[in-house]
């Protein structure tokens, strides 16, 4: 790994934020490049052939394919990755079949998810059915193909005629965040459940509620509504929905997602760290990854705010203790989206990162595999950590290089 | 000194018969006569009877041939014969490791260091023996004779006085046999005290070692052998042939496939370095054995237009040939893209993963057209399209079009006719069912297309159940003609291909298969007992000048573990260069045609070999004729039939008698079985060989150790090589310098002499003039 250490020294002399963005993201790509430099002598032609054209690939960077480019492509790697191997331990894989019992039988009947604070919800159960869909499951296909599509089922029960998915259970504050993980549930697997012909009916009209629900400051809160200030986390959420669902064939007016993103750099600070909201002072280490996502949702990899948050994300898990980690607020939640950030900015932050979450997962895991907050909810936490530990397969097409 | 006769005993006898019957008729005769003369005594009667029966002796005896035998003896000094092969391999430069190279004083060729031996032996084998020096090829000159020095006062000949008429080699055949026993036949009557053998062993003609090792052994005498070379051949890198495409795409990775001969040493390190234009490109550094190894250095050409590739190896101490430590050979590169079209049904889990990796290959131009998207959508790829292409030429744009899970009810019969088209003019087809629509409701809506592109039957009648759940996984295994087909190959390396096929992962739903055509190969197939077609997973069949891939599974997204998308963005751009390679490079790709040598002999047999490298095409070829065409360089064609191989592996031979000399091309150009005349060929494929006088001496430029060392054995002399010939003097005192002893048996005969006629002629007058005397006449 000399490649990145080099690249993240030079990095930090350097004044130029944008270009240094570019370049540490390809730091791992780089890296690896040396290492295949050194077993050369034992390649055959044909992965001497596929290093090269990586090498190519690598030195052309991201692009940014079709008129309204929904897939930002990133360059081949140069050889084959062994993070996989090497972060799936047998204690991780342990701990993730854990979970998944635990979220398996803790379904109820009508195929929901219910926490302590959020019974029936369609967003936990949306969280829950994506863990298993990051198993490799889908929709009756697969270890947990019932349970996923019982609880799209429930999902798909729970549409209101505004086009918004939430059931009974939703926030209090309100349910934009059900919403968005329910759309990303269905986005995910509506292509693979021909016998829900009226899945995409619903993304459509959830995607207009949102479009309709965007907020004059351009983000989006809990509410439905298009009055009041935006948050950063739920802003965050909804352009990834956003991007997802262009990615699968729906229409999405550039400009809203334009607008969005333009609240998330407002909310941005100088150090890397996003406020709540754009007036707001506090600044919470769980949305450094959020930020990151909805910048690069909006395929803005080269962002000069990336460098920073992304800085300051790897800076955060390295200073603290397991300890001080597992005691922040929802830092289940928060642990997600840096995993998100991390994956995307290569092995160089991703494996560091992921081991010492997995730590502190490890010490939160209860006897039945259950990871809770500090509200006592045990099924949503439990899925996003399960959704983290699953990762380094790279089966949900959430964690994207 | 003792008397004999030289008339058998037979003769003899008869000799003795005839005098005793001429004794009794002149003893009876005379005693007749007696009585007529009364005054004869018997005394005189005797007398005469006496001088008639000796005549009649004389007579008897000189019919008897008598002679007088006498033996003589003589010493001679014996004879030492050093034969020194002046054939023209002996102009190869000796062993680097033999010690009298390495003191060499005058040149480092084989006959060099020969001309050194001979002489440093002559010289003192002409203090006991005399020393006949011949040189050999394919006849035996005498080159001189050298008489025994009486002492060392006496002058030896020297080395250019020994070999002022043959300074250099120049036989074309080495003929070791020949020499020996000509030898034997010239030395037939002197002491032969043992036989000098200096050669490089390479016999290339005449009598066999085997036939001069048995006069030896017969006449008791050793051949001593002293061996030039060594059992390599020369010392020499180089590089034998590049196998690289005449035709390349821009910014695409040109692969050059190197043939190289390290005769330099057992393990050799080198590099191989590419230029472009003089400039370098690529290098690769080498681990050699002795022998020849294939290797490959690639690179990405950026400049359009023919270019000039050298391929260089560094030079080596001491090497027979740096100019074939290089090789140049040009490459036409064209920009050029796939142009494909995917057509998706619904953004399933395969589809997320998919477009990111086609659209990551920089040699596709991807199109995707998402059937279930919304009416003013935006089509993703780096050349969007509004709809799908409508008629014939619209669809020609297109190399490779994929049908994942696609609507059949939103393709028209006009598009699915198009992308029949574009397959039979080279196009590719990949077909990935799902769950979605399966192939079913696609074989209802567009029999006749389908059913004839498809390389699967598939029951109409069988519908997807959406009510199924599919929880029970089940592995796939790649079948006999999958482990070798390209789009199977993650891995050059067969080990390495083997492992990371076992990473493959489970799958727990497959798209049902009724049976497979029968021109079609099965590549995949699920992991179970048999051989039902209904197991097949993934199968390939040609289809007029393309391809039509299948694949029954359509969640290879799980082989994103455990090496990320490596492997799974690789398949799919294996898939798809190998269904539009057609388009891609001109032609097929998948059939190589070799020669078993490069050169060759008049009339020698030129075994031609087309290997089919895709299992699929081989299934396309069954039943069809294949010829290879031979063009001359005065373009005389001749056509030689190539057969498949019986034991069914994936190549056709041929043979083709060298007739013509010259640089030749054989040739195999062959159409799609069911194509026009108009159409392209499925391949078109040549390869060079070149049909010239060879001299033998070049062929083989090892020497032949093993040979020499056998006659030296075998007859009891000494062998000598590059790894002990600092010892070569001991040979004077294995050469033993007894004389000759000659034991000669002369014959005097006497019957013809004038002693004999002189006694004759006394008797015969005495017993006349007696006769006379007495008054008997």
């Amino acid at each position: 790994m000399v490649g990145p250490a080099l690249t993240l020294t030079r990095l930090k002399s350097m004044r130029n934020r944008t270009l240094s963005s570019l370049i540490l993201l390809f730091g791992a790509l780089l890296s690896s490049e040396v290492a295949v430099f050194a077993e050369e002598k034992a390649k055959p032609a044909a992965e001497d052939s596929d290093k090269l054209l990586a090498e190519k690939e690598s030195k052309r960077g991201p692009t940014f394919p079709g008129d309204d480019p929904a897939f930002l492509v990133l360059p081949r790697p140069a050889q084959r990755s062994r993070q996989a191997l090497e972060l799936l331990t047998p204690e991780v894989r342990q701990m993730n079949e854990r979970a998944l019992v635990f979220l398996a039988r803790a379904q109820d009947a009508d195929g929901s998810w219910s926490d302590t604070q959020f019974p029936s919800n369609t967003g936990v159960t949306a969280l829950a059915c994506l863990a298993f869909m990051a198993e490799g499951s889908r929709p009756r296909i697969g270890k947990y193909g019932k349970s996923i599509d019982l609880g799209l089922e429930f999902i798909l029960k729970n549409v209101q005629t505004s086009g918004v998915i939430a059931g009974k259970g939703s926030n209090k504050y309100g349910p934009m965040y059900e919403h968005a993980y329910s759309m990303l549930a269905l986005l995910y697997s509506f292509g693979d459940m021909p016998w829900r012909p009226q899945t995409r009916d619903v993304i459509s009209r959830g995607i207009q509620a949102m479009l309709k629900s965007q907020r004059l400051d351009g983000g989006w809160r809990y509410q439905f509504s298009r009055e009041g200030h935006s948050d950063m986390s739920v802003t965050a959420n909804v352009l990834w929905v956003l991007r997802t669902a262009k990615k699968s064939g729906f229409t999405v007016s550039q400009e809203a997602i334009d607008r969005g993103i333009k609240f998330v750099e407002q909310c941005a600070n100088p150090d890397g760290s996003f406020r709540y909201r754009y007036f707001g002072i506090h600044a919470s280490p769980s949305l450094g990854g959020t930020g990151i996502i909805a910048l690069c949702n909006h395929g803005r990899i080269d962002h000069p705010l990336i460098p920073t948050a992304r800085d300051r994300i790897e800076y955060d898990y390295r200073r603290y203790t397991v300890n001080d980690l597992k005691e922040r607020r929802y830092f289940v939640f928060g642990c997600f989206y840096a995993s998100l950030a991390t994956y995307m900015s290569g092995d160089a932050y991703w494996m560091p990162w992921f081991k010492k979450a997995v730590k502190v997962l490890a010490t939160m895991q209860r006897k039945d595999g259950e990871i809770g907050d500090q509200h006592d909810n045990t099924i949503y936490s439990t899925a996003m950590a399960s959704i983290v530990l699953q990762a380094p397969k790279g089966y949900l097409p959430i964690y994207e290089r | 000194m003792n008397p004999l006769f030289l008339t058998s005993e037979g003769i003899l006898t008869l000799l003795v018969i005839a005098g005793l019957l001429l004794a009794i008729f002149y003893v009876l005769l005379y005693g007749r006569e007696g009585r007529q003369v009364v005054r004869m005594s018997g005394g005189k009667q005797w007398l005469l009877r006496l001088l008639r029966i000796a005549a009649a002796a004389i007579v008897l005896l000189a019919l008897a041939r008598p002679a007088i035998s006498k033996v003589k003896t003589e010493e001679r000094t014996p004879i030492v014969p050093i034969l020194i092969d002046e054939s023209k391999s002996m102009e190869f430069p000796d062993s680097r490791d033999n010690p009298i190279v390495q003191k060499a004083m005058h040149g480092k060729r084989r006959y060099d260091t020969a001309q050194t031996i001979a002489h440093q032996l002559q010289e003192k084998l002409s203090l006991t023996h005399r020393v006949k020096v011949f040189t050999f090829s394919d006849t035996t000159e005498l080159l001189k004779e050298i008489p025994l020095r009486t002492g060392d006062e006496a002058p030896a000949s020297s080395r250019s006085e020994l070999f002022k008429n043959a300074a250099d080699p120049t036989g074309d055949y080495t003929h070791i046999g020949d020499a020996v026993v000509d030898t034997f036949r010239d030395l037939s009557e002197d002491k032969v005290s043992g036989i000098v053998l200096l050669t490089d062993g390479r016999q290339t003609g005449g009598v066999g070692i085997q036939t001069a090792q048995a006069q030896s052994k017969q006449f008791k005498v050793p051949v001593h052998t002293i061996v030039f070379g060594t059992e390599f051949p020369l010392r020499d890198l180089r590089i034998d042939e590049v196998v690289v495409e005449p035709e390349a795409s821009l910014g695409d990775v040109l692969t050059f496939h190197v043939r190289i001969t390290n005769q330099v040493s057992n393990q050799l390190r080198a590099k191989l370095t590419l230029f472009e234009e003089g400039d370098e490109v690529a290098s690769r550094e080498l681990n050699l054995k002795r022998g020849q190894a294939s290797v490959a250095i690639s690179t990405i050409p950026e400049t359009e237009g023919t270019r000039e590739f050298r391929l260089s190896l560094p030079q080596f101490p001491d090497e027979v040939n740096t100019e074939n430590n290089e090789a140049v050979v040009h490459v036409k590169i064209i920009k050029r893209t796939l142009s494909v079209l995917l057509i998706s049904g619904e953004p399933s889990r395969e589809y997320f993963f998919m477009v990111p990796a086609l659209l990551r290959d920089p040699v596709l131009k991807v199109s995707t057209f998402l059937q279930s998207a919304d009416v003013d959508y935006t089509q993703q790829g780096n050349a969007t399209i509004k709809r799908l292409p409508k008629t014939l030429k619209d669809w020609t744009k297109y190399d490779v079009c994929i049908l994942y899970d696609a609507d059949p009810n939103k393709i028209t019969t006009q598009q699915m006719a198009g992308i029949e088209n574009m397959v039979r003019k080279g196009g590719g087809l990949l077909v990935i069912a799902g769950r979605n629509h399966g192939l079913a409701k696609m074989v209802q809506v567009h029999a006749v297309k389908v059913r004839e592109l498809l390389p699967v039957e598939i029951d109409k009648n069988q519908l997807p159940n959406y009510y199924q759940t599919f929880d029970k996984p089940f592995k796939a295994e790649r079948t006999r003609q999958g482990k070798v087909h390209p789009i199977m190959m993650a891995a050059n390396d067969r080990q390495m291909n083997e492992a990371l096929w076992e990473t493959f992962p489970e799958f727990h739903w497959s798209h049902p298969v009724q049976s497979i055509k029968s021109k079609a190969i099965v590549l995949l197939k699920k992991s179970t007992a048999g051989n039902d077609s209904g197991n097949c997973l993934m199968a390939l069949q040609r289809f007029g000048e393309g391809a039509v891939f299948f694949s029954a599974v359509n969640s290879l997204w799980r082989w994103r573990y455990p090496y990320e998308s490596y492997d799974y963005d690789r398949f799919w751009s294996r898939s798809i260069r190998y269904l539009g390679e057609t388009r891609l490079k001109g032609t097929q790709q998948q059939v190589a045609l070799s020669s078993d040598r490069k050169t060759y002999a008049p009339g020698e047999d030129v075994e031609l070999r087309l290997q089919v490298l895709d299992p699929a095409l081989m299934a396309q070829l069954t039943g069809q004729p294949i010829f290879a065409s031979v063009t001359s360089p005065k373009k005389d064609v001749h056509m030689v039939q190539l057969r498949p191989d019986p034991s069914g592996d994936l190549f056709y031979e041929g043979i083709y008698r060298a007739r013509w000399l010259g640089s030749m091309v054989a040739r195999v150009r062959q159409a799609a079985p069911d194509a026009d005349t108009e159409a392209r060929p499925l391949f078109d494929v040549k390869h060079p060989f070149q049909v010239k006088m060879q001299s033998l001496e070049n062929k083989d430029t090892s020497a032949d150790l093993e040979a020499m060392r056998n006659l030296a054995e075998e007859t009891g002399g000494l062998y000598f090589d590059y790894r002990n010939m600092g010892t070569v003097d001991s040979l004077i005192e294995a050469i033993p310098s007894d004389p000759q002893i000659l034991i000669e048996q002369i014959l005097l005969e006497i019957w013809d002499g004038w002693a004999l006629l002189a006694v004759f002629l006394c008797f015969v007058s005495a017993e006349w003039c007696l006769r006379k005397w007495w008054g008997l006449l």
